[in-house]
């Protein structure tokens, strides 16, 4: 029952945001020109109807479908590594996809579409060096598997680094901007681009998450009730890069999301089942990053990137597991 | 008879140890078998071997006959159910939740309980005593309580096989009885229990059979009292162990 009322809690919250989102902005439109440009439907040609559907309206939708991506996929991979702590950014997805990301935009500027199938092969590429470095000694334990991800991460933002030096000058700004992770300017054409491998992703973390549940108590119980392990966990690490990929494509690499709001509805809903878990926090996921992004856009003097607030929002958050994870209570 | 699992010539080796030297073992069907040995003995690997959760170095294991790889996941978890030691869950899963994931090989990953498997379920959970609690957090359970919850998702599986690495730790001394009544019953029923445990006089005064296993290596099997009384376990233990009139003694040697 709590499972239901959440849910309608979150897609009511969800559709509040957006409808808040499309009426209020920085570009001086008065809340009765919105509404007006609201119902006269997309097809106008006036100001209002251009700022409300083709600016706002799309970066609204944008911002909540990588929330719920990168939340999807933090609370899939919290089951997989049996750690509340585990996220697309500790495990590096989130940077795999980066360094993929800038690389094609750096070396292929002009074929900016395929940015979402770079993203995703950057994703996947990174999850499967930390799977085969993690198996160079033998069968990894989930911690070597997690620390791999955290050192492989840092060298992928080594390189982003390196390959920021070898951009062009006129490339330089976009790509670091880029890379602060936003919604800046987002069009229904990184919608378009988004939207299938975030769903594909999505969709197959919560299609396994029976198995997510039985190998969240550990192998040996999930290979007792005839969980294929090492397929499953192909599958959701697959699941999760498909829909990071597609997040970090369209919106940079905004960290913390699948952190934040899959342990604050676990907290809130005193359960941890990922069938429940991974639709809810697609949900949450959507809220939280469309409240950051409102914050962004609207109540701040300048407006600053998404990204940087969720790591505002995030680093003491993730200090804050961290200690009581230490006291052995997270 | 084809025996439900058979080990053959097993050998289990990590780097610079031996765990299992050479296991070979039958479980037929409708035996109640004690997995008996001191600390560090090899207990564990072997349930964890047989029930397919360890590879091996060299030898077998079969299943009904047939080599163990040539079995899909989830029918190997239609004919044994495997309840490794107690480790608490790190994230908040129910009670139904956990006993739930028991019908999960048979109803597959994508199928929703049918009216029959929730009444398994049900059935499971009432034999261990955890119906009651069946809404609550697994993290906020006690030892026992939990042990009761991961045998009651074995009993869902309704495998033919139960292994059960130290099914009565953490239990008190009721439902240590009422674990073993059960499995009287099961016994009856036509499954097979591999157990491992260390209460020795629990284990004789409950009969049986045994398999010994002292550093790696099975040392004695057969009806309990047989294998308790012989020179193998005396040195496996470190004990002088003696039956008279039905009552064991157990003492330092």
């Amino acid at each position: 029952m709590k499972g239901r009322s959440a849910t309608i809690g979150l897609l009511a919250c969800l559709l509040a945001l957006l409808l808040a989102g499309v009426l209020w902005g920085s570009s001086g439109l008065s809340l009765r020109q919105a509404w007006d440009a609201l119902w006269e439907g997309p097809f106008g040609t006036d100001l209002a109807t251009h700022v409300v559907w083709n600016i706002r309206m799309p970066r609204l939708l944008v911002v909540a479908l990588t929330g719920a991506a990168l939340s999807a996929s933090g609370a899939a991979l919290q089951s997989l590594f049996r750690n509340p702590l585990a996220d697309s950014s500790l495990l590096g997805i989130t940077s795999g996809a980066s360094l993929a990301a800038v690389l094609w935009l750096t070396l292929c500027p002009e074929l900016g579409a395929w940015l979402p199938v770079a993203a995703f092969v950057g994703a996947l590429s990174e999850v499967a060096t930390v799977w085969i470095l993690a198996h160079l000694g033998g069968r990894p334990n989930l911690t070597v598997t997690l620390l791999t991800g955290v050192a492989l991460s840092s060298l992928c933002v080594a390189l982003v680094g390196v390959t920021l030096l070898l951009a062009k000058a006129s490339d330089l700004s976009r790509l670091v901007f880029w890379l602060s992770g936003g919604a800046e300017a987002r069009s229904w054409s990184h919608l378009i681009q988004e939207l299938p491998p975030a769903v594909c992703g999505v969709g197959m973390l919560w299609l396994l998450s029976r198995w997510l549940d039985a190998l969240s108590l550990g192998e040996e119980h999930a290979l007792s009730v005839g969980v294929p392990v090492q397929r499953a966990r192909w599958l959701a690490l697959g699941g999760a890069a498909l829909a990071t990929g597609a997040a970090v494509s369209v919106c940079g690499p905004v960290g913390f999301v699948g952190l934040i709001v899959p342990h604050a509805l676990r907290g809130w809903m005193h359960r941890a089942s990922a069938r429940r878990l991974v639709p809810l926090s697609a949900l949450g996921g959507g809220v939280f990053l469309m409240l950051c992004d409102t914050l962004a856009r609207v109540f701040l003097p300048t407006e600053i990137q998404m990204g940087a607030i969720t790591s505002f929002l995030g680093v003491p958050f993730f200090l804050w597991l961290l200690s009581r994870s230490r006291q052995g209570i997270a | 008879m084809t025996p439900i699992l058979e080990a053959k010539g097993v050998r289990v080796e990590v780097p610079g140890r031996t765990l299992l030297e050479d296991i070979s073992c039958q479980l037929p069907t409708g035996r109640r078998i004690a997995l008996l040995g001191p600390n560090g003995a090899g207990k564990s690997t072997l349930l964890r071997v047989l029930s397919g959760s360890l590879a091996l170095t060299r030898g077998a294991v079969q299943l009904l006959g047939e080599p163990m790889a040539k079995f899909s996941r989830p029918r190997i978890a239609r004919i044994l159910a495997y309840v490794p030691q107690l480790r608490p869950p790190l994230l908040p899963l129910t009670v139904l939740e956990i006993a739930t994931m028991g019908r999960l090989s048979h109803t597959g990953l994508f199928h929703s309980l049918t009216l029959q498997d929730k009444e398994r379920v049900e059935a499971a959970l009432r034999r261990l005593d955890v119906i009651h609690l069946v809404h609550r957090d697994a993290t906020t359970l006690s030892g026992g309580e939990l042990q009761r919850v991961f045998l009651a998702r074995a009993l869902a599986q309704e495998a033919q096989l139960l292994l059960l690495d130290e099914p009565l730790s953490g239990l008190d001394a009721r439902h240590q009885l009422e674990l073993l009544q059960l499995f009287d019953e099961l016994v009856s029923e036509g499954r097979t229990i591999l157990w491992s445990v260390h209460d020795l006089r629990l284990s004789a005064e409950m009969g049986g059979e045994a398999l010994l296993l002292d550093r790696g290596r099975l040392s004695a099997e057969g009806p309990i009292e047989d294998v308790l009384a012989s020179a193998a376990a005396q040195e496996a233990f470190g004990l002088q162990i003696g039956h008279d009139d039905g009552r064991w003694s157990f003492s330092l040697s």
